[in-house]
Formats: structure tokens, sequence, C-alpha cells
């Protein structure tokens, strides 16, 4: 099975990056250019005018994406009238970003276009639910930066990780540094019905005693731990965190034994790898209400500034380390061609 | 004067005006820009209109495509202006025009011509090169020979293996330009029917106005005003606001029933009987029926008038910062001036000079009731103040069940009777003392004020 039979299944897919310049415009364009063709509706977005307005403070210049003839995009009122390509506008959105309005639009000759699409992952799913009317069977959405959030299996079905030179010059910390994420984005879900009692809670911290009843622990937000620490293990060791999860809350929990926690979905996870790391080998299982599905990695051997890692090295590392598929999508077009 | 600041002015309105529920991205803007009505013409044909879209309900089939118009008068605007709208433009333009068309020919079909919306079908033949009438636009090869030329050449280089990127990139220049030159004929085709699409906005934002005053009329439990040439009359008046206020405490407003005409009117009763909502649900329907809404009320007559002059104290005073009793003679200014001037108003003014000592106050009073009765002026002065010896109609409050039962505070809003009587003579008040005695204050004292009473 190749990388884009893998992926033609879903009905939208985020990629996203261990770190900026780790090569989700390259992983992108070979998506596209291998899914004309396929005869699937695909539609095309990015997320976050965050990523353009940092790409203007460091000047590197954001890459544009080559678009395909029946693919549907949308991007800001700004970067749709620099579009190199001839497209039918389909919607003009009502709320204004910082570059405008986002304008939908279908691509009636191939052509390169910036993307500037919803400024966040709430309205990035609103985009792909909406994108149906226009006949979108898959969706690609392009993460910001480093932020993995698009990646939520709340937001897409599936997600493509990009890691690469930029990340790190050493190939066995970019190894554990991506097989980190790669775990977390393979945490088991939890059961069926104690996804259902905990769907629904928006924030605190909660427990789930023996018997399944869930507890409000009444403190809320895990950075206010310091003032209630009697509190959290008063309902038993099986924690329920709605919001982010940090570094101190795992330190803190990592003292009692046989405590399992559970969080929204990965993305939700942002302790450092140390802190993961120390919390489970203590005996901690973290679990999440939504499964992720992480479909590839794919590697980007060149840092911007110019450091270059051997190619066939570093895909061999993460290969061998990586419970997943590892491509490096730009010696695979050269293959082909 | 516009709705907007009528609402700044009036307590209560902004309430019923917000209530309105709108569709379109276009009314609001024209809802608060609503002319006062100055002419009971005027307002009958508003009110006629709202009436002929009555039977409509929520009507799905006109209100659906009116929440997918947006405002595009900038973009018209600039088109009249000469400027060429560039493929954004024009696709909003593509839009509106197809959505006017989709609201008039579901008017048409439900036979309501209450306002005409201009047909557009010109506007969108311009902007739909493949006749798909579908929302979505581009500068179609169709446009121009010239440009489907170019765009063919520059599939042919693109698509090529060799791939010339000097000539794509000229290619591409040339269709940009001649792009642009199909834009400016397109501008120049639109141009003509710039006063039909600004004409479209207004009849689409009137109807969904209209649309919402209805079913605001519904909801609140109004009706229309019949209008008067002579004596004002309702029956069944309410105060929304207070209405609902009084329903959360799980308390009924009980509705006034009142007449006036070209004449000074002067309320007397007891405290918190109801005499400074009364005026306000005055104030409020007259503002109402004057911007051409239903009234809240179970059956009224509304005499029209050119303005409403009020003096209805609130705690907007202290926060300007103006002591009250000032601001309150400035408003008297005012009207006076008006009064003098010749208008036909609508006086509303609550106990004037009450913050004054009752010597001076009384004096006040008694001259604002001479001017505008001498005036003729259509009035209502509320006052606590015995003592008005200037001839006048006069009303009262009922106020008091008087059961002869003591009473707690909380008994007291439920024992109050808030309908009018006409008061044929003048009467010493002894609401406040029976109050205070019913309450149980102590007996010693009660007796020490009636014997100063008397």
């Amino acid at each position: 099975m190749t990388f884009i039979d893998e992926i033609i299944p879903y009905r939208s897919l985020s990629i996203v990056g261990m770190a900026k310049n780790t090569g989700k415009t390259e992983c992108l364009n070979y998506l596209l250019r291998h899914l004309r063709g396929t005869g699937k509706r695909v539609g095309l977005t990015s997320v976050g005018l965050d990523g353009e307005r940092r790409d203007q403070v460091t000047r590197t210049p954001k890459p544009e994406i080559t678009v395909y003839a029946g693919m549907v995009f949308v991007t800001s009122e700004k970067h749709y009238r620099e579009r190199r390509l001839v497209a039918e506008i389909l919607e003009v959105g009502d709320r204004q970003t910082a570059l405008g309005r986002l304008i939908t639009a279908r691509a009636v000759t191939d052509g390169k276009v910036l993307l500037s699409g919803p400024p966040d992952t709430r309205s990035l799913r609103e985009w792909i639910d909406g994108a149906v009317r226009f006949g979108v069977e898959l969706t690609l959405a392009e993460g910001a930066l480093s932020r993995l959030s698009p990646g939520s299996p709340a937001v897409t079905e599936g997600m493509i990780l990009t890691t690469g030179a930029a990340l790190s010059g050493s190939i066995p910390r970019l190894v554990r540094e991506t097989r980190y994420v790669c775990d977390l984005a393979r945490l088991e879900v939890v059961a069926e019905e104690t996804g259902r009692k905990l769907a629904a809670i928006q924030q605190g911290i909660w427990a789930m005693d023996a018997d399944g009843e869930v507890h409000d622990l009444q403190i809320p937000s895990a950075f206010l731990l310091d003032q209630h620490r009697e509190a959290v293990f008063a309902r038993g060791s099986t924690l329920f965190v709605a919001g982010a999860v940090s570094d101190a809350l795992l330190h803190f929990l990592r003292v009692r034994e046989g405590v399992t926690l559970i969080i929204r979905d990965f993305t939700r996870m942002f302790a450092g790898m140390d802190a993961y790391r120390a919390f489970v080998q203590g005996g901690g299982r973290v679990r999440v209400l939504l499964k992720s599905k992480l479909l590839a990695v794919c590697i980007n051997p060149l840092s911007p500034e110019g450091y270059h890692l051997d190619p066939d090295r570093l895909l061999g590392a993460l290969r061998e380390g990586l419970p997943v598929p590892v491509y490096d999508v730009k010696r695979m077009d050269q293959d082909v061609t | 004067m516009l709705l907007k600041d009528a609402i700044e002015e009036i307590s209560g309105l902004r309430h019923v005006v917000d209530r309105l529920e709108l569709h379109s991205g276009v009314a609001k803007r024209w809802l608060y820009d609503s002319p006062y009505l100055g002419t009971g013409e005027e307002i009958q044909r508003e009110l006629a209109l709202i009436d002929a879209v009555m039977p409509l309900g929520r009507w799905p089939e006109v209100t659906s495509p009116m929440s997918r118009v947006k405002d595009i008068r900038g973009t018209i605007h600039r088109l009249a202006a000469g400027e060429v709208p560039d493929d954004i433009e024009l696709f909003e333009i593509k839009v509106f025009a197809l959505l006017a068309g989709e609201i008039s020919g579901a008017m048409r079909e439900a036979g309501v011509a209450v306002v005409q919306v201009p047909a557009l079908e010109a506007v969108v033949d311009i902007l739909d090169p493949d006749k798909s009438r579908l929302p979505r636009f581009y500068i179609h090869d169709s446009y121009s020979p010239e440009l489907a030329r170019l765009r063919a050449r520059l599939h042919d280089v693109t698509g090529s293996a060799s791939g010339d990127e000097g000539l794509a990139g000229q290619l591409f220049a040339g269709c940009m330009a001649e792009e642009d030159r199909v834009r400016e004929r397109l501008a120049a085709l639109l141009r003509v029917y710039h006063e039909a699409l600004s004409g479209a906005i207004v009849a689409i934002a009137r109807l969904d106005i209209l649309l919402a005053k209805a079913r605001l009329s519904g909801e609140m439990g109004g009706c229309r005003p019949g209008v008067s040439t002579g004596v004002t009359r309702y029956e069944g008046l309410f105060h929304p606001r207070v209405r609902e206020v009084l329903r959360g405490r799980g308390r009924e407003f009980q509705p006034v029933t009142i007449a006036f005409g070209e004449e000074a009117c002067l309320i007397t009763g007891a405290n918190m009987g109801g005499k400074s909502v009364l005026l306000k649900s005055l104030a409020l329907s007259q503002a109402l029926f004057q911007f051409g809404f239903h009234v809240p009320a179970a059956r009224a007559e509304i005499a029209p008038v050119e303005a409403l002059l009020l003096s209805i104290g609130d705690e907007q005073d202290e926060e300007r910062g103006i002591s009250s009793f000032a601001s309150e003679m400035l408003r008297l200014d005012r009207i006076v001036r008006e009064v003098k001037g010749g208008k036909q108003v609508l006086v509303l003014m609550d106990e004037p000079a009450r913050g004054t000592n009752p010597t001076e106050g009384i004096a006040i009073v008694n001259a604002i009731v001479e001017f505008l009765s001498l005036h003729r002026t259509r009035s209502l002065i509320t006052t606590h103040y015995s003592g008005i010896r200037v001839p006048c109609r006069k009303l009262r409050v009922k106020g008091f069940r008087d059961t002869g039962e003591s009473l707690s505070l909380c008994d007291l809003p439920g024992r109050m009777d808030y309908s009018l009587v006409e008061e044929e003579q003048e009467r010493v008040p002894r609401e406040a003392v029976r109050v205070a005695e019913m309450l149980g204050v102590d007996a010693e004292m009660i007796e020490t004020i009636k014997h100063y009473i008397s």
C-alpha cells in the first residue's frame, strides 16, 4: 500500500509539524500532486494567521502551495488577491481576520496560492464540515508552526506528523522527541462507558471512583494544584483533566502509585517528554477520550540554517524507532521522475 | 428624529427594538435610521404594511434567503462612483442579485406585494456566463476569446515537461491584464443597475423590518393602534419591560385604561402607585406608534404628535453629573419653548419639582399646569403636591385597597390598584398615613402626624 492509498479513505487529515520548517509544505505539495488524478475531490486549508505573522517576523518566506484544477481551497482576501491561478469563488466568510475575510474557491487551473485559512481549530472544523457542500471528500489541513492542535481527533480524522533537522541536529534526539509525539498520538482510548461520562466536561479536574462515579474535585485548573493538594486523591486515583496537562501536574501525580490520568486527546498533553516518561515509568497510565490516527511521519533532512542530516541515516533511524510508516517525500518524488 | 436617537431617550424602547428578530445583514442599520413618522398618513401606511405581512408568520421561503443577504452597500457605492470591482466584489453582487431574485420570487408566489424588490435578473445574467444560477464567480473564458486563448496557451506551457518559466510568466501576466479588461467591461454593464441594486437592498431591509415588527407584535401581545385625530385612548396599556421584570418575580402587571385629549391632566396618587410606570408606558407606546410599530396595549387609538417631550427623571442625570433639579428645569425650558413655537406635542412630566421645597415646588407645578392648560397642550403631569389650584383635569391612581387589616412590606404591591379615577374636587390625601398605619408604625406617632394634617 502506498502513502497515497493510505490516506485516501479519510475525510480530513491534518499535517502538523514537530517544529517549524520540518517540511509541512513539502509534504502537502507531495500529497496534492499525487491526489490529483485519483478522482478524489480535495479540499485544502491551513490553520492560523499566527503562522503567517510569525513568518513575517522571521522573514522566512511562507511557501506557496501548488493547487490543481478542481481542488477547493480557503485563504484570506489578501492572499486570494495574490494567487497565481484561475479560481472560482464559492463563498466569502463573514468574519474579519487580520488579512481580510476568508475566501473559499475552486481552482479552475493549476497554480500557486498562499494558504491562510481559519484562525483557530474550531473554525477549521466548521470549514471542514461546510466544505462538503462544495463536494469536498477529503480535506487536508496544514497546521501552523509547531502547534499540534489541528491534529486533535476532534478536528481532523487522521494526522501526518513532520519532523526533521529543524527540530534537532542530533538524530538520536530527533528520534526520541518524535517517538514521544507518536506515543502520545497512539495513547489508548478509555472504555466507551467512561468516555460517555466524561465527554461533556469542559473544565476542571475530576475523579472517577471504583464504582465508576464521577466527582468534581473543585480544582479549577491544573495550574492551581498547589492550593488543593489534599483534594486530588480524595476519590481514588483515576483522574480526568479537561484542560492542559503540564510538567508540574505529572510530577505531582507521580508520587502516587497506579494513577490513571485521562485526557481529552493527545493535544492536551503539554508536558515535556521527560516528565511524561518519568510518570509512565513510575507506573502511571495516560488514556484519552478520543483516539488519534497517526498515519505517517514525513521527514525533512534540511534545516533552515542549512544544516543537513544524512537522509538515509535519518530515515533508517526513524523507521527503526517509530511505530508508523516514515517517508522522505522529496526523494520519493525524485524516484518517480 | 431617528429611532436610534429615540432609543437613547425613551426608557424601554431599546428593550422592544432589541427584540426584533432581523434576518438580513442590511436591516439593522436601516432600522436604527428609521425616521420619526410625523403624520397620521405615514403611520397608517406603515401599519397597513405590517398587517399585510402579519399572516406570513416566520415565512422561511423569504427569511432563509434573507439571512444570507450581506450588506454590499459599500461595493455598490464604489461601483456607482466608477470603480471597478474585483472578483470578490463581483461574487458578492452576483450572490446578492440571486438572493434578491429568490426573495421576490417567494413574494410573488405568496401574492404579497408590500415591498417591491427590483428585478435583478439582468445583473445575474451579466455575472453568470455559464447560466448555472449558482452562487459562484470567476472571470470565465467565455467573457473574452483572447482570455480563453491565453489561458489555453498557459495551460500548454505549464503542462509540458520542458515548462518554459519565462514564457509562462509572460502568459500569466497577459491573462491578468485581459481579466482586468473584462472586469472593466463588466463594471460598465453593472453600473447601469446600481440604483436597482441599492433599491433592492432597501426593499429587503424594509421587508425584513416589517416581518420582524409583525412577529414582535404577536410575541409581545400588542395591538395595531388606530390613528386618532383628537383623543388618545388606551385599554389594557402595559410596559413590556416592567411586565417582564414583574413576571420574573411571580407577579402580574396590572394594565391601565386611560384617555386624554388636548388638555393638561394632573395625575395624583400614593407612592408606589405606578404613576411613573404609567408615564413610561405612555411615552413608550407613543414612540412605538410614531415609528410605525404596534403598541403594548389591548386596544389603542393614538393621536400623532410632532414631538414627544419628556421629563421623566432617571439615574442618568446623576451619571451625567447634573443635579436632578437643574436638568429638570432645563427640560422644562425646552418644553415651554417647543409649546410656544406652536408644535403639536405630547408632554409627559413625572413629579416636576419633587426635589425642591414644597412652597416653591407647588408654585412650579401650578405654573406648569397653567401654561399647558392655556396652550391646550396634550400633557400628563404626575405630582404628590396637593394644593394645585389651577383648574385642569385631574386623575388619581386608586392606590390601596384598604381592607383595614394590617400588612407587611411584601404585601404592599398586591394591595395596589393601579387603575385611574377622575378626581372631581381637591381631596386631602391620606394614603401616606394609611400605609404607615397598616405597616404598624407607632400609634402615638401616627396620631401626631394626623394632628398636623388637620
